[in-house]
């Protein structure tokens, strides 16, 4: 990743992001944080890619008009340590907000992403936010330096799952089962279902393709959820039964009343169940 | 042929072999309706095709080619051969055990394992044939006989100033800076840093060639080699500029100012 270290000065005051146990009083640009919205996601158009997104916005008016001229440019930084990948996209000619499409070989294991301003050549900043402590209201940094950094943000790049989408479901490898079998766990916060090596392969290949998830849904998730919007619909007025406190149930009891009510059918849990993993990594994910 | 990839639990079996009983491996019996790889443990990575004869191209050091100079080259062969091979791929085990023990197994003997004391026989056979002896960055990267190869092309095949074999030959020629590299990511997994690093070495070994800056063996220094001080200038000064958005020749420019503040005559703090 980028060699910024978060906790010192530079020297000069840079646009930061707030930290949970940090004041907005103390940034260097008092109560200006930093704070892209830095995002990635299946390409639905292209399944072989990710889409990393980005939209930041900076309220120092100054930077801005560097910004707009051209003499601080803004980069978002890809990181993927396991595949010797540090990819710094240059989002000049994309704008505050936009995204890009990479190719997903080019990934494995955790992603960091980033977003920096930094100073195209020399630049002067003016800014009334400017921490008192600095003693001034306007300074001079020179090429290259650091301007804003963003908080870094982490995704997963495993074969099927996103970091941002939190699954209640978690495959697990049993090599007793054979093909075909497999069998669930609900007794603990997430539904843990259990396969053979080879079928969670699959299952993960499938899920990855747009065009197959359809397939994983009908096999797998279909008649699991099913069983649970049912022990849902039967549990969900009794506070006192400890399976209400689990994460799944928790999860779905949500999702059934995010449902339009036309699609909410005690009497046939299926149909409340198919219209929950139409999309199941989203639509089941933890919020 | 496709690339193959072995299921876990046959890469498990074998790291037993390979620790328990080391000696087996002499033999190299590995055939998949075999001991310890069952038929069906063995499967495709359909997006890679590979000619198995590929081995047979590896060169082993000589005295007219040295280490370095024959890692480069079996490392581009093997980099131009595994066709389709991404770094996603690259990055799973059971298909560098695959290769290791089907295919690439009399090399990685003959390179890595022959001539080994039989008490180190059991860990070279787990660094060299396996992934994990040393943790998973390293096992990829330095430790995997063949995986490591692929992952120096890799690296190497970013530069854009070299050719990829001179890149190549440049990040190997010495072990030591190939480690410095290699083995210190922070900065040089940023591509124009990689790039500026290798322009850098041949840049001193261009202004003297019998220069041992970049030798863990420096004679001149006994606390510290000056190219391990040189690399934590150059981390240092990467918090002041930010080296993913600078270019090769400013890199290499400041790299070059931070090199020469440095006399190798002078015991570094």
């Amino acid at each position: 990743m980028m060699i910024i270290d978060e906790d010192k000065s530079f020297g000069y005051p840079v646009l930061r992001p707030l930290y949970s146990d940090q004041s907005p009083s103390d940034l260097d640009y008092v109560n200006m944080p930093f704070e892209p919205v830095l995002g990635m996601e299946f390409d639905r158009s292209d399944t072989d890619s990710y889409v990393f997104t980005w939209e930041y916005e900076c309220r120092v008016e100054s930077i801005n008009e560097l910004l707009n001229s051209g003499d601080i440019k803004a980069t978002l930084n890809l990181y993927n340590r396991s595949t010797w990948l540090n990819k710094s996209i240059d989002l000049t000619e994309f704008g505050a907000e936009g995204e890009v499409s990479v190719d997903k070989s080019l990934f494995s294991g955790e992603i960091e992403l980033r977003l920096v301003l930094t100073a195209k050549k020399d630049v002067h900043i003016q800014s009334d936010a400017i921490h008192k402590d600095y003693k001034y209201n306007s300074f001079t940094v020179s090429k290259n330096s650091v301007i804003a950094f963003s908080e870094v943000a982490h995704y997963d790049a495993r074969s099927n799952l996103l970091q941002t989408i939190d699954s209640i479901f978690v495959l697990n490898e049993d090599s007793a089962l054979e093909d075909g079998e497999f069998y669930y766990d609900i007794s603990g916060d997430k539904v843990n279902i259990y396969a053979s090596e080879n079928q969670i392969l699959r299952l993960r290949q499938f899920e990855a393709s747009e065009k197959l998830q359809n397939v994983v849904v009908s096999a797998i998730y279909a008649p699991i959820t099913t069983q649970l919007v049912r022990i849902v619909f039967d549990k969900q007025d009794d506070e006192s039964d400890p399976e209400t406190g689990l994460l799944w149930f928790r999860t779905v009891r949500e999702k059934i009343v995010a449902l339009p009510p036309d699609k909410i059918q005690k009497h046939r849990p299926e149909v409340t169940a198919h219209h929950l993993v139409k999309r199941p990594l989203s639509k089941l994910s933890v919020d | 042929m496709k690339l193959p990839i072995l299921k876990r639990k046959a890469v498990d079996r074998l790291w037993l072999v390979a620790s328990n009983r080391p000696t087996s491996y002499e033999d190299r019996e590995f055939s998949p309706d075999g001991e310890t790889i069952m038929d069906d443990e063995v499967q495709e990575v359909t997006d890679v095709n590979f000619d198995p004869n590929l081995f047979e191209q590896l060169v082993l050091p000589s005295p007219e080619k040295g280490v370095g100079a024959s890692d480069a080259e079996n490392a581009l062969i093997l980099f131009q051969e595994l066709k389709g091979m991404s770094p996603k791929i690259a990055r799973d085990e059971r298909v560098w055990c695959a290769l290791s023990h089907l295919y690439g197994k009399d090399f990685i003997w003959r390179r890595h394992v022959h001539g080994i004391a039989d008490d180190k026989l059991s860990r070279t056979l787990q660094t060299r044939y396996f992934c994990r002896a040393n943790g998973k960055d390293r096992g990829f990267e330095r430790d995997n006989a063949l995986s490591r190869l692929w992952w120096w092309a890799f690296m190497s095949s970013r530069v854009e100033s070299l050719t990829h074999a001179e890149a190549l030959e440049t990040l190997l020629e010495s072990t030591d800076f190939r480690d410095t590299v290699v083995g210190r990511p922070t900065t040089s997994i940023i591509p124009h840093v990689f790039e500026a690093l290798l322009l850098i070495y041949r840049r001193e070994k261009e202004t003297d060639p019998n220069s041992t800056f970049f030798s863990r063996k420096n004679p001149k220094n006994d606390i510290e080699p000056p190219y391990r001080y040189f690399a934590k200038l150059i981390n240092r000064h990467g918090g002041r500029a930010l080296y993913d958005t600078m270019d090769v020749e400013e890199l290499v420019d400041l790299f070059w100012s931070l090199r020469k503040t440095i006399n190798e005559n002078v015991i570094v703090p």
